[in-house]
């Protein structure tokens, strides 16, 4: 939602009083983020959607908003002063996904409309830090306005929150790239 | 904001519904010399999911069909699960024909590994591992041997290899690459006729030419490919027919690398192939789902907005 992640702060902070979000309430967001990166996979990589190409993609890389929902369930578990429910506090969590998706629909558009298709340079990929940023941003604001942490508390755990998620992220990676022979490599290996 | 959400919905479903009802994955017999020889189009270095690919290997099979392939290679990074899903999954008989392979991923050279069963340790020079992939009945093939990345191939390697990739989607970014690709192969040729002398018996005359997508997202499935004359549409035919060098790499913009007769041969069977743009009404879809995509971030559920601030 836009209007979370533009002005984040102040959203969360009107949050506190709303109705709770079932378990399955919950669901329905790392659902939504699943089809998300199911479909624009497809695109990118075959250059055509269908719906079981973007059913089957989807399901094969659900492991990304499952890592987002583990690190969440990592920082919200023990928070001493959340007001929220976990199932509604992972909910406002994933509520903040608007930067990184956004920055996805731009890549594929990029990749199936605007470049000839192998010459994808990765230069674009440095745009990354503008999601990355800004969703530490919306983590931040989470900490402080729904799960009420101090300043401090709040850092830490976004720092815990990025950690989880990119070591996990990286783990999966290295595993299937076969990371340590190319690190071999690097160091003259 | 209600009105929106289910707009974009429509978009989504919509394009995905139009995409569905578009979509060719059917299989076509594969086009014959005069001799009796099939042509079989091939690319032989495929990544799939589990792995480093974003496809699944059902998927990679449909994809193939559509763009026209009669033989995939999944060759993922050091482990061959992929591939032997969709070994699993393959007929025996059916198209696409799906050969069980390895990038063999080492810190010196990366070799592609076609028609084993195990894994390839990558920890073994260049040559071992091309004696590796042989004992197993594979073929071994120099995976992107650019300057930066094959130091590993030393005469004896170069002697023993079955093929060299010298078209890649390097070759449509950069013109470097493509020289470096195509002095690679010429050097692995020439080197054939010397080292005879110097111990090292080559296996066969000729390096195969091999044009290979290294399909993983981006650059499309067959984007540069191989043409392969074999004598039956079976694995071990596949495989001799490399061995012997009865290949024609294509580069993306359909150009040809290979024995001069053998391609005159071939483009009397049927055109060069090239990749097919995506337009018209598949274009549509894409945009339309697109769209919908981008409406449903944009207006995203707002449940939990509207009772915002709302004391119980």
């Amino acid at each position: 939602m836009l209007k979370l992640a533009l002005a984040p702060f102040s959203t969360y902070r009107n949050l506190g009083t709303r109705r709770e979000v079932g378990r399955l309430g919950a669901l329905q967001r790392p659902v939504f983020i699943a089809l998300l990166v199911g479909t624009l996979l497809a695109l990118t990589s075959t250059g055509r959607i269908t719906l079981g190409l973007v059913l089957a993609v989807a399901a094969c890389w659900s492991f990304v908003p499952a890592i987002q929902a583990f690190a969440g369930f990592a920082v919200i578990a023990r928070s001493p002063h959340r007001t929220v429910g976990r199932a509604q506090a992972l909910d406002l969590l994933f509520a903040g996904h608007a930067p990184w998706s956004l920055w996805l629909l731009a890549v594929a558009a990029r990749i199936a409309w605007l470049d000839a298709p192998a010459s994808f340079s990765g230069a674009f990929l440095a745009t990354a830090w503008i999601p990355l940023a800004w969703r530490c941003v919306i983590v931040f604001a989470f900490c402080r306005s729904v799960l009420l942490e101090s300043r401090r508390g709040a850092l830490l755990r976004t720092a815990a929150h990025q950690a989880i998620v990119w070591s996990l992220g990286i783990g999966v990676l290295a595993v299937a790239v076969r990371l340590w022979p190319r690190i071999v490599g690097a160091f003259g290996g | 904001m209600r009105f929106w959400r289910r707009a974009a919905w429509l978009l989504l479903g919509a394009g995905i519904a139009l995409g569905t009802g578009l979509d060719d994955s059917s299989a076509r017999t594969p086009p014959r010399l005069a001799d009796g020889s099939f042509v079989l189009s091939a690319d032989f270095h495929v990544h799939a999911f589990p792995g480093d690919g974003a496809l699944p290997v059902s998927e990679l099979r449909k994809e193939a069909r559509r763009r026209r392939l009669d033989v995939l290679a999944i060759t993922n990074h050091n482990q061959t699960l992929a591939a032997r899903i969709g070994r699993w999954l393959a007929p025996a008989t059916g198209v696409p024909l799906v050969l069980v392979g390895d990038e063999i991923t080492a810190p010196r050279y990366h070799l592609v590994a076609a028609g084993i069963e195990r894994p390839i340790d990558w920890r073994l020079s260049a040559a071992e591992a091309i004696e590796a992939v042989h004992a197993q009945g594979g073929i071994a093939i120099a995976a992107h041997p650019v300057r930066q990345g094959s130091s590993g191939f030393d005469d004896e390697a170069m002697a023993r290899l079955d093929g060299a990739e010298v078209a890649h989607p390097l070759v449509h970014s950069s013109a470097e690459g493509r020289r470096e690709l195509v002095a690679f192969h010429e050097r692995a040729n020439r080197l054939r006729a010397n080292v005879s002398a110097r111990g090292i018996e080559p296996l066969q005359p000729h390096v195969a030419p091999i044009g290979s997508s290294d399909f993983h997202m981006i650059a499309p499935l067959g984007f540069c490919r191989t043409d392969v004359v074999a004598s039956a549409f079976t694995e071990k035919a596949v495989l001799e027919a490399v061995r012997a060098g009865r290949t024609i790499a294509y580069d993306p913009s359909g150009n040809a690398y290979g024995d001069p007769e053998l391609v005159r041969l071939v483009r009397g069977a049927r055109p060069a192939p090239a990749p097919e743009p995506v337009k018209g009404l598949a274009r549509v879809a894409n945009v339309l789902a697109w769209l919908g995509l981008l409406g449903l971030v944009v207006f995203d559920r707002e449940r939990s907005i509207e009772t915002a601030g709302q004391t119980p």
